[in-house]
């Protein structure tokens, strides 16, 4: 094909398809990247902030014809650049730390079980991020709800390869939390 | 690999109910022999269940705002589209456009009308001819056009017939003109009433 050639016609359906294609993905993606990015400390908010940055990031991407073979881990990747450099910049003024946004949490329903639960929720945060990197990655990907099987596929490892990595981090979760 | 390695190597699958049929029958004979595995699945399983409860509360207790689609669909509505590039065709080729279109040749001296980019009308297809195929590759080329060369397509202009205006010519892989978008502010009325 001559490489004067482009996709032209078609412009408005192919935007149609990429739009379609990005709310497939929305839907398919949204739950779990929301209680991931809460999970890694971010505030409802902001969770909800990154995940629309997210899925316009994921039209824009697909727009250039990206490469998108693991959209799982782009996902989850370009929601963790986007909290991490919103963290970073000085304009940004909602965030909410991890112990407020507990508080906040536990503050709901019966105040004793709630104590509880935010006493127990914090003793794992605070084990959780004592973990190396990956072994972290995977416990905060596994309590998004996703299955172990997404998770090899977003951290590009093999599945079996997971097995091991989240027993390393089950046994030192273990030891922080008995 | 010892058997309690191949064992605990497993559990994540497991608790996933993603074991073949084949290795999740060995894993629960695997158990049944070995202690020390059924403490590592329980603790296992109980990190696990410490960990999917945690995601699961804050996402209860923190959903997610109602009109969050609509909001991301509307978002996305607002994305222009971008042609990717406009190049220029091969000589030969937009001569063919030219004789598609029924072009008059446009003497040098006359001038076209401005391109006002604020008054282009959308592409609209030429008359009596198939529509493209959504998966068919196409090419866009400006061009002056003279409105007779519309008005004879099959185009309502209420334009002077020998008035030139620069267009956008939707070609498609036949090398055929498809569709045209007429960039200046004439009175294009499409093929319609």
């Amino acid at each position: 094909m001559a490489d004067w050639r482009i996709a032209g016609v078609t412009k408005a359906a192919a935007a149609d398809r990429r739009r379609d294609e990005a709310l497939r993905c929305f839907d398919e993606l949204r739950d779990p990247l929301r209680r991931y990015l809460m999970c890694a400390g971010a505030s409802p908010a902001d969770a909800d902030d990154a995940v629309q940055e997210t899925f316009l990031r994921l039209y824009r991407h697909l727009e250039k014809n990206g490469e998108l073979s693991n959209l799982y881990g782009w996902v989850f990747q370009v929601a963790r650049n986007y909290l991490r450099d919103e963290r970073k910049s000085a304009r940004h003024q909602r965030s909410v730390p991890l112990d407020e946004a507990l508080d906040r949490q536990g503050s709901l329903g019966n105040p004793e079980l709630a104590a509880m639960s935010e006493q127990r929720t914090q003793r794992l945060r605070a084990a959780i991020e004592k973990l190396p990197p990956q072994q972290r990655e995977c416990m905060l990907l596994r309590a998004s709800g996703l299955r172990y099987r997404e998770i090899a596929e977003i951290l590009g490892i093999n599945t079996s390869s997971v097995g091991p990595q989240v027993q390393r981090a089950v046994a030192r979760l273990s030891e922080d939390l008995l | 690999m010892s058997e309690c390695a191949r064992a605990l190597n497993m559990m994540s699958e497991f608790v996933d109910g993603e074991l073949g049929a084949e290795q999740s029958a060995w894993f629960k004979e695997h158990l049944e022999v070995c202690a020390e595995c059924r403490v590592a699945l329980s603790e296992f399983t109980r990190i696990d269940n410490q960990l999917t409860a945690w995601g699961q509360s804050l996402g209860v207790r923190n959903p997610p705002p109602a009109k969050a689609r609509e909001q991301l669909a509307a978002r996305l509505a607002l994305f222009p589209v971008q042609p990717r590039a406009i190049r220029w065709m091969p000589v030969a080729a937009v001569a063919s456009i030219a004789a598609a279109l029924v072009l008059a040749v446009i003497p040098p001296h006359e001038k076209p009308v401005p391109v006002d980019r604020e008054a282009a009308a959308a592409f609209v297809e030429i008359p009596y001819l198939p529509p493209l195929d959504p998966r068919e590759n196409s090419t866009i080329v400006r061009m002056n056009i003279r409105v007779a060369a519309l008005i004879a397509a099959g185009y309502r202009v209420a334009a002077d017939p020998d008035t030139v205006v620069p267009a956008d010519v939707l070609v498609g892989e036949d090398g055929r003109a498809h569709a045209v978008r007429v960039l200046s502010g004439i009175e294009w009325k499409g093929t319609g009433d």
